[in-house]
């Protein structure tokens, strides 16, 4: 069990004790991650912020439930990627927006050229339409997650992981080539 | 190139929440499950879900709820089956509290502890009929006394509270407590141990109440114009007949202790005069049944009225020796 894993498990059980400060410290943890991981699943900001929210929540019910947790932070991953997928389901549209937002203004201004080449990268993530390649893109390279977390948040082996790894980077090179 | 995608897409990190929302969220959240406690409902849903969950395939769940569902028919068919001794009679026991639990009315219970008292009737003829232990006859015996006496409190409750229609109930009731009495009567003569005896004597005094119940009930039933003057006056007959053999054996009974007791007060009771009051009930009794045959109700009733009104003066009389003192 690595130390991130330990410090979860521990705010995991005092949260279940009613300490809501864990919680809190939870929520200030994953937020952020799972608010790109939806934001970049849905290309939508109030989409994303909304999903995260319910997730939190959904999160909350499982550890006052009670029931082993063996990995918080799949959990989560997996809550908010189930919520996504049942929203998609309702309104019975394909799974992801192909349309992409680019006047987004949440993110720091940096320098114009690098602004380019990453609303560039985000419109060619957006594009992908396998959901398991642009899963993998957005947990392997935009969160760093290992083999090993990417294979509990999606319950595949790693060996799996590490295949569908290989044709999402592949897939998404051959969509920049189309952008550039 | 890998490596300056990878790169690339490492910097889209940057992208964060409105820091505003995250706050926000963070508020409205912790104040949200400090409100909002999970029902006890909600957690068993989800304890069960996850439970079943962890099952991985359909078919898996599908075979299990089936063979729960199977399980769980059959325990209670067979738990229900059971009689006093048997390993599942504790179980059809805590069933039949349930059945209490879920009734929706005092009419309603009044209806199942009615149905518990037949079942228990039913138990006891069987009993008695096989080789048992004196302990289950008497706990059965001892549970059907407790049916009764709840039915009969229920019926009360609902007739107060409730003002509805209960002739169905009232009659059901009645037909349970005649039934039990007439039976206990004929088992007494066969039950050897005196626990038994006094288990049995409780058993008779108790249903006694219920009967007067019953028959105010009946009255009012009849005032009503809810059951004919002949039902009416068939159940009558059959309580107070019941209730002046009780009587006179119960009289029979002190007398011939009394009388072999030193005790001065005991003898001061005009047996004689309680005697001939037994008799006069007895051709009462024999006039009103002769009344009934010959469709003469009213007199036949009179002639009831009357007996009841003997037996409490009866009652009543033999009630004031010291029955401990006599046993």
């Amino acid at each position: 069990m690595s130390r991130e894993e330990l410090t979860d498990k521990i705010l995991v059980i005092k949260a279940r004790l009613g300490d809501k400060q864990a919680f809190a410290s939870i929520y200030n943890k994953y937020v952020s991650k799972l608010y790109r991981f939806a934001y970049y699943k849905t290309s939508s900001k109030e989409l994303a912020e909304d999903i995260v929210s319910q997730t939190f929540l959904k999160a909350w019910e499982r550890i006052v439930v009670g029931g082993q947790i063996r990995s918080l932070q799949a959990l989560l991953y997996k809550i908010t990627r189930n919520l996504i997928i049942d929203y998609y389901r309702s309104k019975q549209s394909t799974e992801v927006s192909l349309e992409y937002d680019l006047g987004e203004k949440d993110e720091p201004r940096q320098e114009l050229h690098a602004n380019i080449d990453q609303d560039l990268i985000k419109q060619a993530v957006s594009s992908i339409e396998n959901s398991d390649h642009k899963e993998i893109i957005i947990l392997r390279y935009i969160e760093d997650l290992s083999i090993r977390e990417i294979a509990k948040i999606l319950d595949k082996s790693p060996g799996n992981v590490r295949i569908v790894c290989h044709r999402a980077i592949t897939e998404l090179k051959e969509r920049l080539k189309d952008y550039r | 190139m890998t490596s300056n995608i990878e790169t690339q897409l490492n910097k889209l990190k940057g992208t964060s929440p409105d820091q505003a929302w995250v706050m926000s969220c963070r508020e409205r959240l912790l104040s949200q499950i400090d409100t909002d406690q999970l029902s006890f409902s909600k957690r068993i849903g989800l304890n069960l879900n996850m439970g079943m969950s962890r099952l991985v395939y359909a078919p898996v769940r599908a075979l299990v709820i089936i063979l729960l569902v199977v399980f769980g028919f059959s325990t209670s068919f067979m738990a229900k089956a059971s009689l006093p001794g048997d390993f599942l009679y504790p179980g059809r026991i805590v069933i039949e509290e349930i059945e209490v639990m879920l009734a929706t009315s005092p009419a309603k219970k009044a209806e199942v502890h009615n149905k518990h008292a037949e079942k228990r009737l039913a138990d006891i003829q069987k009993l008695s009929a096989t080789e048992v232990e004196a302990k289950d006859l008497q706990g059965a015996i001892k549970r059907l006394e407790q049916d009764l006496a709840a039915a009969a409190s229920s019926l009360d409750i609902a007739t107060v509270e409730e003002g509805q229609n209960l002739d169905n109930i009232a009659m059901d009731i009645t037909d349970s407590v005649v039934a039990t009495i007439d039976y206990l009567d004929q088992t007494k003569e066969d039950i050897i141990s005196q626990d038994d005896h006094d288990i049995l004597n409780q058993v008779l005094a108790a249903t006694a109440n219920i009967e007067d119940k019953t028959l105010s009930l009946l009255v009012s039933m009849y005032e009503r114009d809810e059951i004919t003057a002949e039902e009416t006056l068939n159940k009558f007959i059959a309580i107070i007949d019941s209730q002046l053999l009780k009587v006179s054996e119960k009289v029979q009974t002190l007398e011939s202790q009394t009388t072999i007791m030193e005790g001065a007060d005991l003898q001061n009771l005009d047996w004689t005069k309680v005697y001939t009051d037994i008799r006069q009930a007895s051709v009462l009794s024999s006039q009103a049944k002769q009344s009934f045959d010959n469709n003469d109700y009213v007199q036949s009733f009179s002639d009831l009225t009357k007996i009841k009104q003997i037996i409490s003066s009866i009652e009543e009389l033999i009630s004031t020796i010291n029955i401990e003192q006599v046993l």
